[in-house]
C-alpha cells in the first residue's frame, strides 16, 4: 500500500493573533500595575537606651517654626544646631509635634535629624 | 499633466514597528510597575529625602487628611481600630501607618497613642521618596 505523503502546509503564522495577545498583556499590565513605591520610616523607639540624661526636645509648630529646648529656631538654624548636638555626643532627639503641625513637617524634620546622624524619636503622648 | 497612479501601500511594513513599540511598552510596564496591592492610594504619603527601607502599603493602617482611619478599604470606628491594634499587639511584623501628608500631627499622635496603649511596639510610617 502506498501512502501518499501529505503536502506540507506552509502557512505563515498570523501576525494579527500575536499582536492581539501582546495588546492584551500590555493592557493588563498597564491597568494592574502601580508605580507608587513606599519607604518605611520607623516611629517606634530605638531599642533599650538607658540614658540618665533626657534627650534634647525638638518641638515642631509648623513647617517653618521649630523650638529646640525651648529656644525658637528658624529652619536655617536647625541644621547647624542639630550638627552641634551631634558634636556634643548626643545620640537621640525627642521630637514633639504640636497639634497644628502636618505629618509632612514631622517627616521633614525627622529627615534632617537623621541627616546629621542623630536618631529622632517621635513623642506621641504628652 | 500626468499624475502618478496612486500606489497601494503594503500592510506589512507598518505592523512590525507597531509590534515593536507595543512590545517595548509591555516590557516597560512589566519592569517598572509592580502588581502589589496599594492600600494607601487614597492618601498622599509624605515625601522624604532620606533613603529608607522599601516597603509596600499592603495591609497598612491608612489615616486620611481628616484623621479617619482605614484598613483594607473600610473605614474604622474607634472600636474596630482598637480591635485591630489589639490583634496586632503580639505580632513581630511592624504596623505600617500610611498617613496623609496634610494630616495634622494631633490625628497621627492619637493613632500612635492608641497603638502604644494596645501594646504595638513596632510602628513604621510609610513615606514616598521625594524626587529632587
Amino acid at each position: 500500500m502506498r501512502l501518499e505523503r501529505l503536502p506540507a502546509k506552509r502557512r505563515p503564522i498570523g501576525l494579527t493573533s500575536l499582536i492581539d495577545v501582546i495588546f492584551l498583556l500590555l493592557l493588563f499590565f498597564m491597568l494592574a500595575s502601580t508605580f507608587s513605591r513606599y519607604q518605611a520610616a520607623p516611629l517606634s523607639g530605638t531599642g533599650p537606651g538607658a540614658r540618665a540624661e533626657p534627650p534634647p526636645l525638638l518641638r515642631i509648630h509648623s513647617a517653618a517654626r521649630f523650638e529646640l529646648d525651648g529656644l525658637e529656631l528658624s529652619p536655617e538654624d536647625l541644621a547647624w544646631r542639630l550638627a552641634a548636638l551631634k558634636a556634643e555626643g548626643r545620640r537621640t532627639v525627642a521630637i514633639v509635634a504640636e497639634e497644628e503641625a502636618k505629618v509632612q513637617d514631622i517627616v521633614s524634620v525627622m529627615d534632617r535629624v537623621s541627616d546629621v546622624g542623630l536618631a529622632g524619636v517621635l513623642i506621641a503622648g504628652e | 499633466m500626468r499624475l502618478k497612479p496612486f500606489e497601494r501601500r503594503q500592510g506589512r511594513e507598518t505592523t512590525i514597528p507597531l509590534i515593536n513599540v507595543v512590545f517595548l511598552m509591555l516590557i516597560f510596564f512589566l519592569f517598572a510597575g509592580s502588581l502589589e496591592k496599594d492600600d494607601a492610594r487614597g492618601v498622599t504619603a509624605p515625601t522624604s529625602l532620606t533613603q529608607r527601607d522599601r516597603n509596600t502599603s499592603d495591609d497598612a493602617l491608612v489615616v486620611d487628611a481628616a484623621g479617619n482611619a482605614w484598613h483594607d478599604g473600610e473605614e474604622l470606628t474607634d472600636e474596630t481600630l482598637l480591635a485591630l491594634l489589639a490583634a496586632r499587639a503580639g505580632e513581630d511584623r511592624p504596623l505600617k501607618i500610611a498617613a496623609d501628608e496634610e494630616l495634622a500631627a494631633g490625628g497621627l499622635k492619637s493613632v500612635l497613642r492608641a497603638a502604644r496603649q494596645a501594646g504595638v511596639a513596632n510602628i513604621v510610617l510609610l513615606t514616598r521618596k521625594a524626587t529632587p
